[in-house]
């Protein structure tokens, strides 16, 4: 892609449906991410507590979809409050785990999208307005610069890795070694030439989907490698929820009117080609009982 | 209409099985979320472990993405009932999320949002047969429905004694979570504790079939999603609430949710990514600001990420990749050592206490 193309990219209009699924996606994360390390017993101090309820609440109000935008800039800015106002050894814990990190830059990221027009009770509010004044009803469409925003996030995440894992300690297969003999086995478990495979491995893998993403040829097989070797490795590293967040990332790749038909197949749409759904379709479907 | 025509209609029903669909998926999501971590491999397992972790991956990704449902959620029930009884994971939000995917395997919820869609719909266009209907039979979403009532039913047995009653029993669990051997003692605090007892156990109580009223259905959800909600960063109980919400779709008409995904689904414009709601294309300083935007960020994140490359070069190498299981038991210690400081427990009595 020219500079021409990356222009372009900012003024690309097209399906929220991807975002949607997105948002609903990262709230599930964040609580799986956050949720636990925030829960109040561990420790009741004031400005723990404030920040503890002021994330429930947030997350919680971005997975229905209310005020998307606000609300998803409000939850990054209290995670990153949490990471400067929570006391060690906490802050420490919490801020040093990658997934965190990278939960907190992709929701502050999904701020800048209109997340919320799809899948959402904003999107349930618009419709019920447009019902009740008799106007047409509101597309699920919206400006997706936000979504070439987070692609290059992931490309600049990938990228880090790729360059974090050009050294020799990594391509010696040591730090696997060393990771994956944390707390469950012995010295001289894992013995043997496939730590060095393995490494290479991963780093030719990481290489190619910061690469491969951008290019059409290219992208399904980036999105299955990189999905796939990172839920993998989870089975045998101790590395959290990063495989899921990785996968999402790999999403905001696929096209989003591929997204939007496919939901549309899925609801048995066969006529989603030719003629746009209404929901006065949906209404003579299921008639108020 | 009487007991056994609500039956035989219960026992009959059929419907959309988009609830269901939705239901397995967040299910799958959250076995993850609360077992995944501990069928990790590793060199000291026996084959029977690793065939069990095997057994787990395999069916909880077939679950999630919808595929063979109906042989990989009943395997899963069986690899969680394994764990359950074999490996003596016996806490209560376990045993919920085990008997909630064993309930799971009655139903066809792979009907809907699945791979098996995908196929049934492909096969139908090769074919050009007709669309596939996603109409299941519904009598299995009642036995969900069953399910969360019966778990509102013990737990309100559970608590039908004068220990829960007066508040004593919160007051121990609240001196187990935050106060450690203290008790919150005096007037206002054995109050609250009884109120709010009382209050829990009318709440269940009411839950247990009041679900089933049409008319208070909205209410008591939104009633006992707070109540669950509130546990959930009050107390140490894992999945327990977000898999007593999550069953609280049984009850939803899935004629309901059908329609209402329809809704939100309707008026989508057309395929090409083009806009079709008239908005006006953004100004070239507009475009300009966003460009500036993307490549400050994306910038931003590769000096993060490698300045911290180069931070950590110096680090211990096993601080890296902190495993979420090793960070648990980091906080359980802390709240041990913190329960088990009576040098501190005294020193604070003596400030309290001291003029």
């Amino acid at each position: 892609m020219n500079l021409h193309g990356l222009t372009e990219a900012m003024t690309a209009q097209g399906s929220t449906r991807q975002l949607g699924l997105m948002r609903i996606a990262l709230s599930w994360l964040l609580w799986g991410s956050w949720g636990y390390p925030l829960v109040l017993h561990f420790d009741i101090h004031p400005e723990r507590v404030a920040l503890a309820l002021a994330f429930y609440v947030c997350v919680w109000v971005m997975f229905l979809g209310i005020y998307s935008r606000v609300f998803s800039l409000l939850t990054g800015m209290v995670l990153v409050l949490a990471s400067i106002l929570l006391g060690d050894p906490l802050r420490w814990t919490i801020w040093a785990e990658q997934h965190r990190q990278l939960t907190v830059v992709l929701t502050l990221a999904l701020a800048l999208t209109p997340a919320g027009t799809s899948f959402s009770l904003d999107r349930w509010r618009a419709l019920r307005r447009a019902a009740a004044r008799g106007e047409p009803v509101p597309a699920e469409h919206g400006e997706l610069w936000g979504l070439w925003l987070l692609r290059c996030l992931a490309t600049a995440v990938f990228a880090v890795t790729t360059l974090s894992q050009a050294n020799p300690e990594w391509l010696s297969g040591e730090l696997i070694r060393r990771t994956l003999l944390d707390g469950v086995a012995s010295e001289g478990a894992y013995d043997g030439p496939w730590a060095p495979a393995l490494a290479w491995l991963i780093l030719a893998v990481h290489a190619f989907v910061t690469v491969g993403l951008w290019f059409a040829r290219t992208r399904w097989v980036a999105i299955a490698l990189g999905g796939g070797c990172h839920l993998l490795l989870f089975l045998v590293l101790p590395i959290s929820t990063l495989p899921l967040i990785v996968c999402w990332m790999l999403f905001a790749f696929v096209p989003s009117e591929r997204v939007h038909s496919a939901i549309d197949r899925l609801h048995g749409r066969q006529d989603a080609r030719e003629r746009p759904r209404t929901i006065q379709d949906a209404r003579d479907e299921h008639p108020a009982t | 209409m009487t007991l056994r025509s609500r039956l035989l209609h219960a026992l009959r029903t059929e419907g959309s099985g988009r609830s269901l669909g939705l239901m397995r998926i967040a299910i799958a999501l959250m076995v993850w979320a609360r077992f995944a971590d501990r069928f990790q491999f590793h060199p000291a397992m026996d084959p029977l472990q690793a065939m069990v972790s095997v057994a787990f991956y395999v069916s909880s990704s077939l679950m999630l993405l919808g595929q063979w449902t109906r042989f990989a959620t009943p395997m899963l029930a069986l690899v969680l009932l394994y764990g359950y009884h074999g490996l003596g994971w016996t806490s209560h939000n376990m045993m919920l999320l085990d008997l909630t995917v064993a309930v799971l395997a009655f139903t066809p919820c792979g009907a809907s949002y699945s791979l098996d869609r995908h196929w049934a719909l492909s096969r139908a266009e090769r074919t050009e047969g007709p669309v596939p209907s996603e109409v299941v039979p519904l009598w299995s979403m009642s036995l969900l429905a069953l399910l969360l009532s019966s778990v509102y039913l013990s737990t309100f047995v559970d608590k039908c004694n004068a220990a829960f009653l007066s508040g004593r029993r919160l007051q121990v669990v609240l001196a187990g979570h935050y106060t450690g051997s203290d008790y919150l003692d005096g007037l206002v605090w054995t109050g609250l504790t009884q109120v709010l007892s009382i209050g829990v156990w009318l709440v269940e109580g009411v839950l247990i079939l009041g679900l089933l009223c049409t008319r208070l259905r909205v209410a008591l959800m939104c009633v006992g999603a707070f109540m669950h909600l509130s546990f959930y960063t009050l107390f140490r109980i894992y999945a327990f609430s977000t898999n007593m919400i999550l069953l609280y779709f049984a009850f939803v008409p899935a004629r309901r949710v059908e329609r209402v995904i329809d809704e939100l689904c309707s008026g989508g414009g057309d395929e090409s990514g083009t806009a079709t709601c008239g908005t006006a294309p953004p100004s070239p300083m507009t475009r300009r600001l966003r460009l500036l935007t993307v490549s400050t960020l994306t910038l931003a994140v590769l000096a993060v990420g490698i300045a911290q490359r180069f931070e950590r070069k110096e680090a211990k190498l096993d601080a890296r990749l902190p495993s979420i299981a090793l960070l648990h038991s980091a906080f359980d210690d802390e709240v041990r050592k913190r329960k088990q400081r009576p040098a501190d427990h005294k020193e604070r009595e003596m400030q309290r206490w001291s003029p």
